[in-house]
């Protein structure tokens, strides 16, 4: 009985693969998917009565988030993989998703018409779509934008007066962030700088390396701290309001001679003191500052726990500080970085605030159908997700073929890609690498256990319990021919097993309805 | 004395860089000695173009106005490339976003129902008046890529097969009707054309890998489609009895047999002007097209087709490839060495995906387009072809030219135009920065000038020496 059920529901699964999720373009690497004024792909509705459960499946064959109805059954189908989840054992909240109104993200945006750019918008942002709760927004210029600017050039106007925002902030960011907080008003905006104005500099120049002249609490400091603030209150005037603020993107790379990128130097100590005696303090006095959840570090995961234990250690420090922002660049480097930091300050969120791919100098920028690159995300984000991290944010919303703009050439993939001669986007594999998480992960879900009964390197995993009691679980099987059949059961609900099918190169999340 | 100036462009960045260059009577001192010979005479240039695809006009189309008109205005003014020239594809082809013809009901033999597309109003009419406005003699020809799929072998546009039946039947005659009422409908657009290619790349229509739009002619079904259907449909036509008609539109590799083939035949021979070449085989020798000129001298061999960046393993878009300049002008230098007349870019402008192709047929293009910042770029190519069509001006005649030592990595061409000017085109394809030349021009016609310029390594050069009062 169970063993015929199990060939239907197989067969079932193989004929329903058939039909298209998307408008397909094929390309070497594989498929995008195209979206057009007339038409653009959704998820399917989770419509789950309760016990009931779904698999959404994306693979490189060219499922995108392909709905399938899984029953519960309550004897041990046959399979020799078997996922166990304990919705009992939590470990950390999951805060959600994000991505970037980088500038470049912006001028894609507007060459688009508006109604398309409304569609990259809602696919991002609304509860059907991608469900985006968080959004990282550079304060001034960084690599993708298409010139250095910063909000004051004027030399010596350490009282900023001369502060303003520009042409970009305008044209390319508060329209679109306005749109997005029509999808999602819940929406939480952080704001990072890539670099003071350069005369604020020991280099005198706003794009390449060089910190902060002066010390702590002297003129340049509290300059840079008024023209942060500014930043808020400019924006604030625009109806916008800010959840967070990250100290510094990659302080790191602000010691490297090479970098030609907008960048500015702190070290550990230094960033823990300029938050300390300028920062801290300036916010918690500013009616824009006050609430606002200070981010440290924002650079790769080699720098922890070290960096955080040398900003958290002073307790005056630490007081203001709310999460820890990490990049997903040296994720190949051991989960213990991350492990560590969770058990050094288990009070303090990390946060993933910027990844990519397609940045490095040999590869290809823009890599169209990249299923390599779906992986790559799906095999970060668990990464991240089962070692402490709260969220984790794509560094660009929408690019162009070159993989820009970016007046520095520092071209890069991205999740969804502009043709504005064809009123097109494309939405690469990424995208729903992306939504196989964003989706389902509701906010204030929580992870959870989870062990497979056998090694097995092929399939990664992660599985967590939302709000409403619905569970998720996210599995990517990363071999190239072998397909496996998943038994998922819940220890705390152990008559229930759920039998999935990962067919080769695949994502799918299952969702159990409460 | 007669001045000259040299335009030098390089890998090393130089852009049509301009120096004056004095005539010296005595020898002077240089490691390659050029002597042209503006008195014995080869063929008359009819000028250099390019390709109105919907790619490019979707692209135009894609920025700002008055960047479009910049992007017309560098290529059409005199103060530009100053093309001449301007191919028109008749409905669809790679480098459209879609597959369409002007008349998809089938059995329409009459051609009631052609209409142009919104592609044609939208993507190409309005660009083709503004390169009329800069260049007012701009010549027109119209390329099909195929005819409608109802009236080929196989019943789809897209991919191979052939007209049905044979020439001189209703199939024929129909297509012949979408000929003229094609140059019929763009006439009331205020558009009329100077020439009309039969059939782009015919012998691509039997390829069954062949996922684009084309139709099968051999030569033979090509000189009876002209003699029985075409030419005498366009002699009978207002919009058509002065058109130029072009055959085999295709790779050099089918010269002289196809153009053989044709043109023996007296009636076909009498609505042909000329024979179209395209650049994909330019790798084959030079005699394809000797013989042709000599076995058909009063025919025209016209370059209607060039591009970089097609091949399945290269990037698409090679930004600043200096290699895809230097292969043009290997190529154009090629061509007008051996008695071609012309050469034709296959897009005027691209993005940076190299499209758009509904069948992402990719490639590159001279000027790519950033709508998001309203910014295009000019890749080396540009330049290329520019060190070529802004200083030969039409009905210019190649001369005789030569060089006193075998060179490989230099090549050369030389032109006298009509005002009495002359042109020297160089390449240097040497990569090593000691592999600069010294080159000394003089004109065996007028030998006391001798004009003395550097060749830098991976340069362009182009002497232009004004004519001379004596």
């Amino acid at each position: 009985m169970t063993r015929n059920l199990f060939w239907a529901l197989l067969a079932l699964l193989i004929s329903s693969s058939i039909a298209s999720d998307c408008t397909q373009k094929q390309f070497k690497s594989g498929i995008v998917c195209v979206c057009d004024l007339s038409k653009c792909d959704e998820i399917p509705n989770i419509d789950l009565t309760s016990g009931q459960a779904a698999t959404f499946t994306t693979s490189n064959s060219g499922a995108r988030l392909h709905r399938d109805i899984v029953y519960a059954t309550n004897s041990d189908p046959i399979t020799s993989l078997h996922l166990t989840i304990d919705s009992s054992t939590k470990y950390q909240t999951i805060q959600g998703f994000g991505s970037t109104f980088s500038d470049a993200s912006g001028a894609n945006l507007k060459s688009l018409p508006d109604r398309l750019a409304d569609t990259v918008i809602r696919q991002y942002f609304s509860d059907s779509g991608l469900n985006l709760q968080y959004a990282r927004v550079p304060i001034a210029s960084n690599d993708f934008s298409s010139r250095v600017y910063t909000y004051n050039d004027i030399p010596n106007d350490y009282s900023m007066t001369h502060f303003s925002l520009q042409k970009e902030d305008y044209q390319w960011k508060i329209p679109y962030m306005q749109m997005a907080q029509k999808y999602n008003h819940n929406l939480k905006f952080f704001a990072v700088p890539w670099s003071a104005p350069g005369w604020l500099k020991t280099t005198n120049s706003t794009q390449g390396y060089g910190s902060l002249l002066g010390s702590n609490q002297g003129t340049y400091h509290k300059a840079y701290v008024t023209y942060l603030l500014k930043f808020f209150e400019e924006y604030n005037k625009n109806g916008i309001q800010f959840w967070g603020l990250s100290t510094q993107n990659e302080p790191t790379s602000g010691g490297d001679k090479k970098n030609k990128v907008q960048s500015m130097l702190f070290t550990a100590e230094s960033q823990r003191d300029f938050i300390k005696f300028d920062l801290g303090p300036a916010l918690k006095l500013s009616s824009v500052g006050k609430d606002l959840k200070v981010l440290i570090m924002d650079d790769n995961r080699g720098n922890l726990p070290k960096w955080a234990d040398t900003v958290l250690k002073d307790t005056e420090t630490a007081s203001y500080v709310a999460g820890i922002g990490v990049h997903s660049y040296q994720d190949s480097e051991s989960d213990k970085h991350l492990q560590q930091t969770h058990d050094n300050h288990p009070n303090v969120f990390i946060f993933g605030t910027e990844a990519s791919e397609g940045y490095k100098a040999k590869e290809t920028s823009v890599d169209y159908g990249s299923w390599d690159r779906a992986e790559d995300y799906v095999s970060d984000i668990l990464d991240d997700l089962n070692n402490w991290v709260a969220g984790w944010t794509e560094r660009n919303l929408i690019l162009d073929a070159q993989g820009g703009p970016s007046w520095v050439s520092d071209f890069t993939d991205a999740p969804i890609i502009a043709f504005p001669a064809l009123a097109q986007f494309y939405k690469q594999p990424m995208f729903y690498a992306i939504a196989h998480f964003s989706h389902f992960l509701k906010p204030g879900a929580v992870r959870i256990d989870h062990s497979l009964n056998v090694p097995n390197y092929d399939i990664q995993r992660s599985a967590f319990l939302n709000p409403d009691g619905s569970k998720v679980v996210v599995l990517q099987n990363k071999n190239m021919l072998a397909p496996y059949n998943v038994v998922v059961k819940d220890s705390q609900q152990s008559s229930d097993h759920y039998q999935v099918h990962l067919g080769p190169r695949s994502i799918v999340t299952l969702y159990i309805q409460n | 004395m007669g001045q000259a100036a040299l335009y030098t462009s390089s890998n090393a960045g130089a852009r049509l860089h301009r120096d004056l260059v004095y005539a010296t009577d005595a020898e002077p001192f240089g490691t390659l000695h050029l002597t042209i010979d503006s008195s014995k005479k080869y063929q008359t240039i009819q000028g250099f173009g390019s390709t109105f695809s919907d790619a490019s006009g979707a692209n135009l189309r894609s920025l700002p106005d008055k960047l479009a008109d910049t992007v017309l205005r560098q290529y059409f003014s005199e103060g530009g490339l100053n093309l001449q020239f301007g191919r028109v594809p008749i409905a669809s082809t790679d480098f459209s976003s879609r597959v369409y013809s002007y008349n998809d009901v089938a059995e329409d033999y009459m051609m009631q129902n052609f209409n142009l597309t919104k592609e044609d109003f939208q993507w190409k009419i309005p660009y083709i008046q503004i390169a009329k406005k800069y260049n007012q003699n701009l010549k027109l020809f119209g390329a099909p890529w195929s005819a409608p799929g109802w009236m080929k072998t196989t019943k789809q546009m897209s991919g191979p097969g052939a007209l049905n039946g044979k020439a001189g039947d209703n199939y024929h005659t129909a297509y012949a009707t979408y000929f003229v009422k094609f140059l019929e409908e763009y006439s009331k657009s205020g558009i009329s054309f100077w020439g009309l290619s039969t059939q782009n790349q015919p012998t691509q229509g039997s390829d069954k890998k062949n996922k684009i739009q084309s139709t099968l002619f051999t030569a033979e079904t090509q000189r009876d489609f002209i003699k029985s259907d075409l030419g005498p449909a366009l002699k009978a036509s207002n919009v058509g009895k002065d058109v130029k008609v072009l055959i085999m539109d295709d790779n050099r590799g089918n010269l002289p047999k196809w153009a053989d083939t044709v043109l023996k035949d007296k009636d076909a021979a009498g609505f042909v002007s000329g024979i179209g070449v395209h650049s994909y085989q330019d790798s084959e020798t030079d005699k394809h097209l000797d013989e042709t000129n000599k076995n058909h001298p009063n025919f025209f061999i016209l370059g209607t087709e060039a591009s970089e960046g097609g091949g399945a393993k290269d990037p698409s878009v090679d930004y600043g490839s200096w290699d895809r300049a230097e292969d043009t002008v290997s190529d154009i230098l090629d061509d007008l060495n051996n008695w071609v007349v012309g050469w034709t870019e296959r897009n005027l402008i691209l993005d940076a995906q190299g499209g758009p192709s509904w069948v992402s047929d990719f490639a590159d293009a001279p000027i790519i387009a950033f709508p998001a910042l309203a910014q295009f770029y000019k890749q080396p190519m540009f330049y290329a072809i520019a060190h070529f069509s802004h200083f030969i001006k039409p009905g210019a005649v190649r001369i005789d030219h030569s060089l006193n030592v075998i060179e490989l990595e230099v090549e050369s061409s030389a032109f006298l135009n009509p005002d009495g000017s002359k042109v020297i085109i160089m390449v240097n394809k040497a990569s090593l920065v000691a592999t600069e030349h010294t080159v000394v021009v003089q004109d065996a016609a007028d030998n006391r000038n001798h004009y003395q310029f550097k060749l830098p390594h991976r340069s362009i050069t182009t002497l232009y020496i004004q004519t001379s009062q004596f």
